[in-house]
């Protein structure tokens, strides 16, 4: 794992990623118990291209220069499959913009803010965004107006209060 | 009525149980808690082996 870290922020210090940030279930078991996952997911801000079209392209050529092999929607990097995930909203790239630095045994990286965790898992809203929230919002420590803060910027204050609502009355 | 109440007398403090195991395992450090995401993915993979499903890749930490 440290391995993988180093080779992204690799990336990030070589300008082929503007900034990255761990997401997904791995960045919530930051915060609460171990999440069972195969993927460490990586959000990624690129670098502003004259093009509109985002493309992961030049990452994945530069990695497969290093010998990784991708693997469906994976690449094996360090024996860790990663996605990299380009910002798709703008609750996502302020959430890698605002991600904590954070140390993984004595290599740096940053993770997602549990107050952005939760409001990306409540945009998403898939069934396993909703079960990991509930454990979530249980055991995470959260700052509760940092995240009415962000809530209401992205305008899911009201999904927020029905989630409260679903979760009080189960 | 009686099945109730003899249900949460006894899997109350199971429940209470799970719920310390889970705090518990929330204050672990994060690269304790890789470790047990990889245990995971093998638990996983051998349900997955005995129920005639593919497998999943596990992640290798020795790398």
């Amino acid at each position: 794992m440290e391995k993988t870290l180093r080779v992204l922020n690799e990336l990030q210090e070589t300008g082929m990623i503007e900034k990255y940030a761990i997401g997904g279930a791995v960045a919530a078991s930051f915060y609460m118990e171990p999440v069972a996952t195969y993927d460490l997911d990586i959000f990624v801000v690129l670098p502003e291209k004259k093009t509109l079209l985002t493309s992961l392209s030049p990452i994945y050529e530069y990695l497969r220069g290093r010998g990784y092999q991708e693997q469906e929607a994976h690449i094996i990097i360090e024996g860790i499959a990663v996605q990299f995930i380009p910002v798709y909203s703008a609750l996502v790239e302020e959430a890698v913009v605002h991600a904590r630095a954070t140390d993984y045994g004595e290599v740096k990286t940053q993770v997602l803010r549990p107050e952005y965790l939760v409001a990306i898992m409540l945009q998403t809203n898939r069934p396993k965004d909703r079960s990991r929230l509930t454990t979530f919002v249980e055991e995470a420590k959260i700052h509760e107006e940092d995240l009415e803060g962000i809530l209401k910027h992205h305008g899911l204050i009201r999904k927020w209060r029905e989630f409260r609502r679903h979760f009080r009355a189960n | 009525m009686r099945t109730r109440l003899i249900t949460s007398k006894t899997v109350a403090p199971l429940f209470r149980a799970k719920e310390r195991r889970r705090k518990r395992l929330a204050r672990l450090p994060i690269e304790e808690k890789i470790r047990i995401i990889v245990e995971l993915q093998k638990i996983e993979n051998e349900i997955r082996r005995a129920t005639g499903r593919p497998t999943k890749r596990e992640w290798d930490l020795r790398k």
